[in-house]
């Protein structure tokens, strides 16, 4: 098996983040789940993650900020970041937070492969 | 004394045959009695003192030159000139000279008028020729100056009585004729005037108001025939006597001042019925030449079919008026610049404004300072388009506080399409918006809440799928685990597709109240959708062809909705083919067509006209599996509609459909 990278997925569904988990290590992924956004910058650098999922839509806090937030900061700009949204027409602020890519939910399962495989080769 | 006599007749002026008959016998009888005189001057050896006969002469000499009438002697066949006065060779503008050279040589232009026929004629006939205010020009200094005359040309005789000559006595009566001549046509064109007038014209006179001059028009108002003329006003109108009409007479006639009315009610008497009429009018005394008042004209005007619709109008706008005072909305009226000239109570009441104070300062003094850029721009446009207005805006209450209202300006066109006026009706919708507002947001947590469930089932069904994929050992079992998993799968994806739905659906009626328009280029837009397509639908092949770039003046959320809705139709309807392809082309100057062809399954020709209806789906074998409310069309008819746009759809069961959309360019 040829090495997968490390992915943190953020979002405060356990559920969610779980089978994001799952799916994603059924890939060979390596992945690390976070409930707490306010963690993120650290737990990127801490973990040497190659791609952020994040939602958008996380209680109390905007995904859109943490986004922005990985972009200022000069240790994890460099890190590739995919948001999620429930909301149909969240993209453009999503792109415009510094996220390389969105996904709406709910989304396909290959369509999540590919997505991850596309930018993590960017 | 028949020499006073003689004098006298000629000082006058008075030229007639008689006198100048008279006046020849006088100066034959004169030059006898000088002859006689020479006779006996010579019998009484000469004396030095002046005879009675050169006293005569004398006499006759002065008669002659300090007459006033003009005066010549012509003798002979050519008419040599033998005496001419001061007044005739003051009319010919010539000298002494003239004596003794034949008169129709150095007065040429007499020929040319006929004259030296008519000298010729009398001179030959011995008739006398007489005229009265007959026009004759002279050249004088090489210009023609025209003068009228009455003259005589007569034959002059000898002592024996034979014609030796002629005698023309003129007197110039230019002056006195053509005064005669203006004060005629003055006088026709006046009464032409008066009588052809439509306008009602009548001349009174004196403190009775006798009618001396009625025209035809005041004739008929009055009801009456035309022997009012000589009668007293009050007499013939009774009417107008009850109806207090003597006082005004009366006021004008005594202060000499003017009175104008307009509008104004009189009833006359016709056909022994009151009949009320409105009248526009001037009564305007009439001065004699002294400045002294003889009386009083009457200028009038029937005005009463405008003054009947002036009514009306008053009572229509007055009507108008309380009901807009009475409606709560607030109602303004603007001029065709959108300066505003009207509001209604509500306006006041909501500002704690005056009337005065909003006229002069205008509404923009309460717009939220946040929305005037918008406003800006919107009443910019609406006024180059001529186009209605209809925009969201947040207006200062009297406490202060600011709530949003729904402001509706519609342009009142004349018949010339142009904008006369702005009529704008404002409505609060503070309650509705923060509504809208709450419920925005519960749609946000229902959309979330409800797909991370269902993304969470699908990600581990679609995990366990993938499991047993790579698992033989699972994948033959006797428990129909795969097809059990797959058929959660499918249904999830339904269940997708129903929220998806359910939740656009919602989202436009929610705020169908206005279209957040602005100005973008639909071709990054088409650009833009396809984009975020792509990324949910990997597998599609959509290719974009650019023939026509532009910008449109839209709501760009909704447009995106629009190309959503056909683009994901198009991949849902075409289960065995990937390409889309999408065109922006144009076709009519003004408009952008986006076209979007698709390869699945079509659509026939009976279903056509009903997918665009709410809740319409096609039925059939094929088309059942396609999950769906049937609303994702009838949202892209509305969206397109209210942008004034058109939906084409051309379809055939098996090849494929395109959809093409058509707006209005910028």
């Amino acid at each position: 098996m040829i090495k997968k990278n490390k992915i943190l997925v953020v979002d405060d569904d356990a559920i969610i983040g779980g089978m994001l988990k799952a799916v994603l290590e059924f890939k060979n992924y390596k992945v690390i789940v976070s409930g707490k956004p306010e963690n993120t910058e650290e737990n990127i650098i801490n973990n040497n993650i190659d791609l952020v999922i994040l939602d958008k839509l996380i209680s109390g806090v905007d995904g859109t900020d943490v986004c922005t937030a990985i972009r200022n900061n000069a240790a994890t700009n460099n890190v590739k970041v995919m948001m999620m949204t429930a909301l149909h027409n969240a993209g453009p602020a999503c792109i415009e937070a510094g996220a390389d890519a969105f996904m709406t939910k709910p989304f396909d399962m290959e369509i999540l492969y590919k997505n991850v495989e596309a930018v993590l080769n960017q | 004394m028949g020499h006073t006599s003689n004098s006298n007749t000629l000082m006058n002026s008075d030229i007639s045959q008689l006198s100048v008959e008279e006046l020849r016998r006088e100066l034959l009888t004169a030059k006898q009695e000088i002859k006689n005189l020479k006779i006996n001057s010579v019998k009484e050896n000469a004396s030095n003192y002046p005879s009675e006969m050169e006293e005569d002469i004398h006499t006759y000499k002065e008669l002659f030159y300090s007459s006033p009438s003009s005066m010549v002697i012509l003798i002979g066949p050519n008419f040599i000139v033998k005496t001419a006065n001061a007044p005739l060779l003051k009319i010919l503008g010539k000298g002494n000279e003239l004596i003794g050279k034949p008169y129709l040589e150095e007065v040429p232009e007499l020929e040319d008028q006929g004259l030296g026929n008519l000298l010729r004629e009398v001179y030959k006939t011995g008739i006398p020729f007489k005229a009265n205010e007959m026009p004759i020009y002279f050249n004088i200094n090489g210009e023609k100056k025209l003068s009228y005359f009455d003259f005589v040309y007569q034959a002059h005789r000898n002592i024996r009585g034979d014609i030796n000559g002629i005698r023309i006595i003129a007197n110039d009566v230019t002056a006195t004729s053509k005064l005669h001549k203006d004060l005629i046509f003055s006088n026709h064109r006046f009464k032409e005037l008066i009588y052809s007038s439509p306008g009602l014209i009548a001349i009174l006179t004196g403190k009775d108001f006798i009618i001396e001059t009625a025209n035809n028009a005041i004739i008929n108002i009055w009801g009456k025939g035309p022997d009012v003329i000589g009668k007293p006003i009050f007499t013939v109108l009774p009417e107008i006597l009850e109806q207090g009409m003597d006082k005004k007479f009366e006021e004008v006639f005594n202060t000499g001042k003017p009175l104008v009315a307009q509008e104004f009610p009189i009833m006359h008497e016709r056909n022994g019925e009151l009949v009320e009429g409105y009248f526009d009018f001037i009564y305007q005394p009439q001065k004699d030449i002294n400045g002294e008042i003889i009386g009083v004209a009457v200028i009038a005007n029937e005005v009463s079919k405008t003054a009947k619709l002036n009514q009306k109008i008053r009572e229509s706008e007055y009507k108008f008026r309380q009901l807009a005072d009475l409606i709560p909305d607030k109602i303004s009226s603007a001029d065709e610049n959108l300066v505003t000239f009207y509001y209604n109570k509500s306006w006041l009441d909501y500002s704690g404004l005056t009337l005065e104070f909003l006229l002069k300062n205008g509404w923009y003094e309460l717009v939220h300072p946040d929305d005037i850029e918008m406003i800006d721009k919107t009443v910019e446009n609406a006024l180059k388009n001529q186009s209605n207005i209809e925009l969201e805006l947040r207006f200062k209450d009297k406490n202060g506080d600011y709530k949003w209202h729904l402001t509706r300006v519609i342009a009142v066109k004349d018949n010339k399409n142009k904008v006369q006026s702005w009529v704008s009706a404002t409505t609060e919708i503070h309650k509705i918006k923060e509504e809208e507002k709450r419920k925005e947001n519960f749609m946000k947590m229902v959309s979330h809440e409800l797909k991370t469930p269902v993304t969470s089932i699908r990600g581990y069904v679609q995990l366990l799928l993938s499991m047993i994929k790579m698992d033989e050992s699972l994948k033959n079992t006797n428990i129909p685990l795969e097809s059990s998993l797959t058929r959660i799968d499918n249904q999830v994806n339904r269940l997708i597709r129903l929220i998806t739905e359910m939740l656009d659906l919602s989202r436009i009626e929610d705020s169908q109240l206005v279209l957040q328009k602005s100005k973008f280029s639909i071709n990054e837009l088409v650009e833009h959708t396809v984009q975020d397509i792509k990324i949910s639908n990997p597998n599609s092949e959509v290719k974009i062809e650019h023939k026509f770039k532009g910008s449109i003046y839209a709501d760009k959320d909704r447009i995106e909705q629009v190309l959503i809705n056909f683009i994901t139709n198009s991949i849902k309807y075409s289960p065995n083919s990937e390409k889309i392809d999408i065109s922006i082309f144009q076709e009519t100057e003004g408009k952008v067509s986006v076209s979007i062809r698709d390869f699945g399954i079509g659509i026939s020709k009976a279903d056509i006209k009903n997918i665009f209806k709410r809740f319409y789906r096609v039925d059939g074998k094929n088309e059942e599996t396609f999950s769906g409310f049937g609303i994702g069309l009838f949202l892209v008819n509305e969206i397109i509609e209210r942008h004034e746009g058109t939906i084409d759809v051309k379809s055939k069961k098996g090849k494929g459909s395109e959809f093409i959309f058509t707006l209005n360019t910028i």
